[in-house]
């Protein structure tokens, strides 16, 4: 239930095959920001950002412009650094080092670190399409899911999605009811969201490391997998799969984590516009995501047979999976109020 | 004196007994792991998380004894250049640096772990600090092994000194 | 520079005999203490970091199957395998040296435990068949480092670790170099001993003799075959290859070869963890450093330096060959790879050249600092077996340690002789 939204994002790196050519060394030297700077000292406030997933990558890239944004914003009151591609830790290590302040922010999907209250969004086909998780994750009700993380003294100022949702690829059949899920061995990460789903839909999660996925699924190790259409892409699963199911069964959020202390002890302009360009910056980040989305589709769309459910179809997946919501609830993870009101939301 | 002794005594078996049996743990568990994968179909996240504990468990106790089995990874080439008399001194500057070392990170530790330790592992679903808590209780026991190690040596320095000054 | 004061505090205490990872440890505690004090909190973390790693717990357990293939009496099958592997061109024990080297590389992933494993074997037997004693250790040393090239090797687990590259990847990766290291030092010594007159005379060609080595010999290679093709297809993780290949050692040793025995079990573990650890705790304060140099933006720094020097691909590589040859040479494999690859991994994406190659050119490239005075855990490890000084040792390994030189030349300009098996069976 914790890792990254789309798997283990350290394994990502090696996509990587830009420099960060943003030259974030400046002639700043990192100094403490004390709560008592204000925004008209000389010396800007340094906000250290990281992450771990590759640089260039929509992540990468949206965090760069949140640095231009806001160093704009703040007339360099503010100097953002951004430490991409996990240079500075794992993703929940980077979540500690908020937590400590030692860093002031970081985007990753593990929840176990800051809230498991924002798994509410992970459940499967919770949402139905891009505009319904949209219309939720920026609005009061996503607020209101994140201020669980207040008291590990992170603050979440915008969410937006991890990587779009999620599909299935197979080599067996094209997946159009549960039952077709039956007894494939598909490979899954070892998030328990995941997992879950894949067991209450009758499939074998099989356990293989994301990079040696390809040869796995060539090999027949495992039948197929679920990803987001970008991974799928980028590790070129496509190339070895016949099937695709466009499910949307499932998506992960990507929540702005910043240390709490930090964000309050800046004057109320500069704190303003850190949540502004947060917000900003995840708009970005989807609209790179779906940009890209749409490019892998249109390169894998002839390497496989695309399935699109129809909304009976998709009816009879709900009401598998509703097992997986239940548990969630009853084991104290999400809250029964956040998924009722994020169903009478999209209502 | 007799006391301490003993209490060594105690612990280098204790580590000992406690290092391999981890060990093995490990290793049965990993194959244990592979066999229930593919001919039982059955996977646990939480397995995973529970041999990773084991190992980590293997590596800060195994440190302590590294110490008194010499097997710390270091360059003792030049080391050994350091003529008779000096080497005592050298070996006591290593330690106290080392000592302070361990000290130092198993103090910080526990403000880490105080501060982080409350998230629940994902698998097993346990707070990370009775995890964490192996580092700072390694450190302190790894610097307790190396002051005795050092104190046999000046021990044997010394037992040398009265042989020599009894000849003379 | 604050970053080379800290390096330079490093090195001090390294050389003053200090314990790697403590070395790591208290440099970087006074460099914060001066420069940073509010990140001092963020050293248990990145301790814990390094040693929780799912990637490197497959070393404990390469470790372990190791162990248990000696203690199975798996080294004088190789090497009794390997004379009937050479009889063919009339070679001798030098020869064998290689040939086992190669074999005995397949299983365990560490050169230091080929060394002490097959020289404590090799050396005296040569010797007594007339082999000067440091030409013995010369070639037990320089072939003993194919132990990290040819997969596995524990050291490409760290490569993967501090890149993200997949280990099976990486595996096939070596593979060639590592054969190609193999070949050319068999040629070398073929040539030394007929000049010299090493070559001993043969014994009576024994039938049944021949066919239980070969069959022994079979199913120690297929170690290996087991390990790779696990790993590489994905059927399981390193780790679990590992797992793999320590319970079919017990297997052969115990079934097979009836010579591994229950009570023996007690002293491998120890042996093992204490290896393990030993390792483990420097690749866990190596987290400090390489989290450092990540916070001063060294990486991006060194990058900028390397690609903004006007002198071309072919140079730049040349620099960075010496460069990992030197910190080879002074410092152990696996701190070497931890600190190194998170800065020099930049630049090579910057110039083009794959992950793969580059595990492959740092492999290969920290394998030599094995044999390479003052520091070189090959040359210690030979010490102790046979007793001569290092520089005696590591003269009679030079024109051995040659063939490794040349191989990394090639690994280095030739993308295809890392990257063909790899492309070839994973994509
Ligand atoms: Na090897
Ligand atoms: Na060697």
């Amino acid at each position: 239930s914790n890792k990254s939204n789309d798997d283990s994002a350290k394994d990502d790196t090696k996509k990587s095959d830009v420099v960060n050519e943003n030259d974030t060394s400046e002639e700043v030297t990192s100094n403490k920001n004390d709560g008592d700077e204000k925004s008209e000292t000389k010396e800007p406030i340094i906000m250290k950002f990281a992450h771990a997933h590759p640089a260039g990558c929509p992540r990468d890239q949206s965090i760069q412009y949140f640095k231009e944004i806001v160093e704009e914003k703040t007339n360099g009151n503010i100097i953002v650094e951004v430490y991409p591609a996990g240079q500075l830790g794992k993703e929940p290590e980077l979540v500690e080092a908020v937590k400590m302040g030692t860093i002031e922010a970081v985007r990753a999907g593990v929840f176990d670190a800051t809230a498991t209250e924002l798994m509410v969004y992970t459940m499967p086909f919770l949402f139905e399409n891009l505009k319904d998780f949209q219309s939720i994750c920026r609005g009061p009700i996503a607020d209101e899911i994140a201020e669980a993380t207040k008291e590990v003294g992170i603050t979440v100022t915008a969410t937006g999605d991890g990587g779009g949702f999620r599909q299935w690829t197979n080599n067996v059949r094209p997946i159009k009811e549960p039952d077709d899920l039956k007894g494939l061995k598909m490979r899954t990460p070892p998030i328990d969201s995941i997992v879950q789903t894949m067991e209450a839909l009758g499939a074998n999660p099989v356990s293989v490391p994301y990079v040696e996925t390809y040869m796995g699924l060539k090999t027949g190790v495992a039948d197929g997998e679920e990803n987001p259409i970008i991974n799928i892409g980028t590790m070129k699963f496509y190339e070895v799969q016949k099937y695709i199911t466009m499910a949307n069964y499932q998506v992960h959020p990507d929540p702005v984590y910043v240390n709490t202390e930090w964000l309050e002890s800046l004057p109320e302009d500069l704190k303003d516009i850190i949540i502004d360009c947060s917000k900003e910056m995840m708009e970005y980040s989807d609209s790179l995501i779906y940009e890209a989305e749409e490019k892998y589709m249109e390169e894998m769309k002839n390497s496989m047979e695309v399935t699109i459910l129809s909304a009976e179809e998709r009816q009879k997946f709900i009401d598998a999976s509703k097992v997986v919501w239940d548990n969630f609830v009853d084991q104290g993870l999400i809250k029964k109020e956040h998924l009722d009101a994020i169903l009478e939301e999209l209502e | 004196m007799k006391y301490i002794k003993d209490m060594f005594k105690f612990l280098d078996k204790f580590l000992e007994i406690f290092n391999v049996s981890l060990m093995g743990i490990m290793a049965v568990s990993v194959i244990i792991t592979v066999f229930m994968r593919y001919v039982l179909n059955i996977t646990f996240i939480w397995v995973e998380e529970l041999i990773t504990f084991v190992f980590i468990a293997t590596t800060y106790f195994g440190i302590v004894l590294c110490v008194k089995e010499k097997e710390h990874i270091e360059i003792d080439f030049f080391r050994n250049l350091v003529p008779g008399k000096l080497k005592i001194i050298t070996e006591s500057i290593i330690t106290t640096i080392v000592v302070f070392t361990l000290v130092y990170l198993a103090v910080i530790s526990f403000g880490w772990i105080d501060k982080v330790g409350n998230t629940l592992s994902s698998g097993l679903k346990l707070k990370y600090k009775y995890v964490y808590i192996m580092m700072p209780i390694s450190f302190i026991l790894s610097a307790l092994y190396e002051i005795r190690s050092i104190i046999q040596k000046w021990f044997v320095v010394k037992v040398q000194i009265e042989k020599a000054g009894g000849r003379t | 520079m604050n970053i080379l004061i800290l390096i330079g505090f490093f090195l001090v205490l390294v050389v003053l005999g200090v314990p790697i990872a403590y070395s790591i440890g208290a440099s970087s505690i006074v460099y914060l203490s001066m420069h940073a004090p509010q990140f001092c909190c963020m050293l248990p973390q990145r301790i814990w970091s390094g040693t929780n790693s799912f990637i490197i717990m497959a070393m404990p357990l390469f470790v372990l199957a190791g162990e248990l293939m000696n203690t199975g009496g798996i080294t004088k099958r190789i090497i009794n395998f390997s004379m009937y592997l050479v009889r063919p061109f009339k070679g001798g024990l030098g020869e064998v040296n290689v040939v086992a080297s190669m074999i005995f590389g397949g299983i365990s992933g560490s050169s230091v435990a080929d060394t002490s494993a097959l020289g404590s074997v090799l050396i005296p037997q040569m010797t007594e068949k007339g082999y000067p004693k440091a030409f013995s250790a010369g070639v037990t040393v320089a072939s003993s480092t194919m132990g990290m090239i040819i997969p596995p090797s524990i050291p490409m687990l760290m490569y993967a670790m501090a890149s993200g590259e997949s280990v099976g990847s990486l595996f096939l990766a070596g593979l060639i170099p590592g054969i190609m290291i193999g070949v050319s030092q068999i040629a070398i010594v073929y040539l030394i001993s007929k000049k010299n007159n090493y070559h001993p005379t043969f014994e009576k060609f024994d039938r049944k003799h021949f066919a239980y080595t070969m069959k022994d010999g079979t199913l120690a290679i297929l170690m290996p075959i087991i390990i790779v093709v696990s790993v590489s297809t994905g059927i399981a993780t390193a780790t679990e290859s590992a797992g793999i290949a320590a319970l079919y050692a017990i297997i052969i040793g115990a079934l097979v070869y009836k010579e591994f025995k229950l009570k023996k079990l007690y002293p491998i573990l120890k042996r093992t963890f204490l290896t393990s650890s030993s390792i483990m705790i420097i690749v866990g304060f190596s987290m400090i450093f390489s989290w450092i140099l990540a916070v001063e933006q060294v990486p991006q720094i060194v990058a900028d330096f390397f690609l903004n020097m006007n002198i071309g691909k072919n140079w730049i590589l040349l620099i960075l060959i010496i460069i990992i040859l030197f910190i080879g040479t002074f410092i152990d494999v696996a701190p070497a790879l931890l600190l190194v690859v998170p800065i020099l991994l930049p630049v090579m994406k910057g110039l083009g050249i794959d992950g793969l190659q580059f595990g492959a050119m740092m492999i290969t490239g920290c394998a030599i600092g094995l044999v390479t005075p003052p520091i070189g855990m090959c040359l210690n490890a030979a010490t102790k077996v046979c007793k001569l000084q290092i520089t005696d040792i590591f003269k009679a390994s030079l024109p051995f340690i040659a063939c490794n030189f040349i191989v990394l030349l090639l690994v280095t300009y030739v993308p295809a002789i890392s990257l063909w098996l790899p492309n070839l069976l994973l994509k």
